[in-house]
């Protein structure tokens, strides 16, 4: 018994701005050098894991307390002492008071909390609810091996409201691993706990976890765990880091991967009614729900661990990495929670549950949102500490791949697949260039008359932007040219009208057409039309359909230092485009490309509006190496979209007769956009909630690419290597 | 639906683009689809989500 029960919970990501963190290796607790304020990433405690019992009656050969780096036990007293739990209650009423908690876990925890006996167990419980239950909700549970469990010790445990988890691998040739001190398989004394457990049918059992043997076969567990109708089942992988990889890895790359790949299929199509904590995680991580386990995904700190003696320790699986792994300074004698929590140790934590604290592969890794980087202690690395990926990176990326594939095709049965193209191109662009551009005109036009609007001859995205806005009194257009300026004949050129800018201005301004950024924007867009041309003059005939409005501005946002463009869904078929950078002029080529950039952008606005390519627009979320932060499915397929096609665009200008053309940067940035492209075509195949449409949208766009393996699938810590 | 809404909300509604909700995921006779849904309209409700995700795309490519 060596688990963190069911019950707990991660917090939600909090979103931090941190901190570098450097650590020292060896035999003492790493030290985090904070600076930044510090109480921007302290533990938020919100459950308490008391060591009652240091010893086991078992001896499993993969518990972290015994048979890892940490032998610290050794110096423990064998139970704990009536004095310590007095101490801890009063620090738990001072955190609580404090801090505001409304509720709290306490999770009785060894060693085998039971050879605390449950009487001791029950005392422990009234001794702690009367110095604390009057101020804050307390909610008891213990983790045990079961094979201490009679009627009348459940008796007494649930009479006073103690929830009990069980560990259990599965059947007697799954159990192997949890063996007495003589050696024998604890399975018989364990599974008549259990039984006890079923029996009693109360909500206080709140199920099994069990650590994964990849040589066990996921058919015979569920064979064994269905019939007992569990409230709840988890399976975890065993503790490993990577200086201690997963047994038998080594030998079978697969081993562990293939594992879980079998077993979440098994489950999700036979056996789906049996609970699984991480698996049904890991399916909700899909549509954006935060992790419910500690195996993936941010989150705080907000468990913390009193020893048997009184000492404070960090999660305790911290125990697997090195001697002393979890250890922390003071004890329920010296410390308070709250000085606990400011710890350098459990900053060091809690920034690792952070967007910022995973290691720089996660960053740019697909599954980031989902993964958070994995199991902190598993990250653990002889050279790197704790700035590395899980060493189960790669078999964490596969089973979410599998949970996406999954839930995507279930979700197609309801939906008709009902498009006649998946990228149009040639004469069906055009063709659609003109839908689109009707078909927005007749929006602004039915909106124009139900609000009385004098809307004749204004350009349909100010009416459709004038209309959504509020608290506005002035109802008119502005637009009163004699000569107005234009672009392939058709496309307003810095039309003055203010409803195309009233809603963005906080982020654009439109330059004047009296001044040199905007003459000099005005004066390449011929260049820009012979680029286009040559990159492809069918594209360029749609954008001079279907774009209304091109304005050039600057940005209005402090630190602004790239090339910039803009567009908005709300103002369809109109493109804002920055000719300079910091009063910089940007080439003739740079111009086109964002011209290019937002007509695309316009294209699959119009794409989407007739049928969905995904089944969330918001979840997954996606990092990219391209940008920084998360970005929602829709965006990041925009982003693979136009990528695509910037990228043709480039390797069109790279062989062109321009001779201002400056052949190497249109190489790389081809290479660039490609690579992107790539990335973002990779993983939305395997991440995304696409629909059958979404999935012939990607295969065309691979196809544009002339990619062959953007099915590959790859995490990217998967190769870690430790240097012995 | 359209006559209770402002020309403001409806449009809102057109431009809406999909957020997964606990009906999407039910009627599969699928008890893993069935928690996912649970979470979801939990998650939906605690959170406010109004299946209103609008792209708003701003892009800044040094």
């Amino acid at each position: 018994m060596k688990r963190l029960t069911l019950g707990i919970k991660k917090s939600n990501f909090h979103k931090a701005t941190l901190i570098t963190t450097t650590s020292t290796r060896g035999d003492k607790p790493m030290q985090a050098e904070i600076t930044q304020p510090s109480e921007v990433r302290k533990g938020k405690y919100l459950a308490a894991l008391l060591k009652v019992a240091s010893r086991c009656n078992l001896n499993c050969d993969y518990c972290y307390v015994y048979q890892h780096k940490d032998q610290s036990w050794e110096n423990q007293p064998k139970l704990m002492a009536k004095g310590t739990v007095q101490k801890f209650a009063e620090r738990l009423k001072e955190y609580v008071l404090k801090n505001e908690v409304t509720s709290f876990d306490v999770i009785f925890h060894g060693g085998e909390p039971l050879l605390y006996t449950a009487e001791n167990l029950v005392k422990t419980v009234q001794l702690i609810e009367e110095t604390v239950a009057p101020f804050c909700q307390l909610n008891f549970s213990l983790q045990t091996n079961g094979t201490l469990l009679t009627d009348e010790v459940i008796d007494n445990l649930f009479t006073a409201n103690i929830s009990i988890s069980m560990s259990l691998d599965g059947p007697q040739n799954a159990n192997h691993h949890r063996v007495d001190h003589k050696g024998e398989n604890s399975f018989n004394e364990a599974f008549s706990g259990l039984d006890k457990l079923i029996a009693t049918d109360s909500d206080l059992f709140k199920g099994v976890i069990a650590v994964v043997d990849p040589k066990v076969s996921p058919k015979d567990l569920f064979q064994f765990f269905d019939p007992l109708n569990l409230p709840r089942l988890d399976f975890l992988l065993p503790d490993s880091t990577h200086l201690n990889p997963p047994v038998g890895r080594n030998r079978d790359k697969g081993l562990y991967t293939n594992w879980l790949l079998e077993a979440f299929e098994l489950w999700f199509k036979d056996y789906p009614h049996i609970p699984i904590r991480w698996f049904d995680s890991i399916l909700a991580s899909r549509v954006g729900i935060p992790s419910q386990t500690d195996v993936m995904g941010f989150g705080d700190v907000s468990l913390l661990v009193v020893e048997t003696d009184g000492s404070y320790t960090d999660h305790d699986v911290f125990k697997i990495t090195k001697p002393n792994g979890a250890s922390l300074d003071g004890s329920v004698f010296s410390n308070s929670f709250d000085k606990l929590s400011d710890h350098a140790v459990i900053k060091e934590h809690s920034y690792r549950l952070s967007i910022e604290g995973v290691a720089e592969e996660c960053k740019k890794c697909p599954v980031l949102d989902a993964c958070g980087g994995g199991s902190v202690p598993h990250r653990y690395h002889p050279e790197r500490g704790l700035d590395a990926p899980t060493v189960y990176c790669q078999e964490i990326y596969q089973v979410i791949a599998k949970a996406t594939k999954l839930l995507r095709e279930s979700l197609k049965i309801d939906v008709e697949a009902n498009y006649s193209y998946a990228v149009p191109k040639g004469e069906t662009l055009v063709l659609k260039a003109n839908e689109w551009a009707e078909e927005t005109l007749m929006r602004a036009r039915r909106i124009a008359d139900s609000k009385k609007y004098h809307a004749e001859g204004v350009t349909p995205a100010a009416v459709l932007l004038r209309a959504m806005s509020t608290n506005i009194v002035d109802f008119d257009f502005t637009r009163e040219e004699s000569e107005p300026l234009n672009w392939l004949g058709s496309i307003y050129l810095q039309s003055n009208e203010k409803w195309l800018v009233e809603p963005f201005k906080e982020s654009i301004s439109v330059l004047d057409r009296e001044s040199e950024p905007f003459k000099y924007g005005q004066a390449n867009l011929k260049k820009v039309e012979n680029y286009l041309n040559h990159f492809n003059p069918t594209v360029l005939e749609s954008m001079r359909i279907l774009i209304s409005d091109l304005l050039f501005v600057r940005s209005t946002i402090e630190n602004e230092s790239g090339i910039f463009s803009f567009s908005d869904d709300t103002a369809p078929n109109a493109i804002y485009i920055a000719p300079t950078v910091n009063q910089v002029p940007i080439p003739a080529e740079d111009i086109g490309d964002s011209i290019l950039h937002e007509y695309l952008h316009q294209v699959l606005y119009h794409m989407g509006r007739e049928g969905d390519f995904l089944f969330d627009h918001s979840f997954p979320r996606f990092s990219a190496p391209w940008r920084e932060g998360l970005r929602s499915s829709g965006g990041f397929l925009h982003g693979t979209f136009v990528f695509t096609h910037l990228a043709l665009y480039w390797e069109a200008l790279s062989d062109s007769p321009f001779e201002e053309i400056d052949r190497t940067k249109a190489e790389n940035n081809a290479k660039k956009f490609k690579k992107q492209a790539m990335y973002g075509l990779n993983s939305l195949y395997h991440f995304a909630l696409l629909t059958e449409r979404g999935e012939a949208l990607i295969e065309a766009l691979a196809e544009k690419l002339d990619i062959q393996d953007y099915k590959y699938i790859e995490a990217p810590g998967k190769d870690l290597k430790v240097e012995l | 639906m359209a006559n209770s809404l402002t020309v403001k909300e409806e449009y809102i509604l057109e431009l809406t683009q999909k957020t997964i909700t606990s009906h999407d995921l039910k009627g599969f006779n699928n008890p893993v689809l069935d928690r996912l849904a649970k979470s979801v309209e939990k998650r939906n409700n605690s959170i406010d989500v109004t299946n209103y995700s609008r792209m708003h795309n701003r892009h800044n490519r040094s």
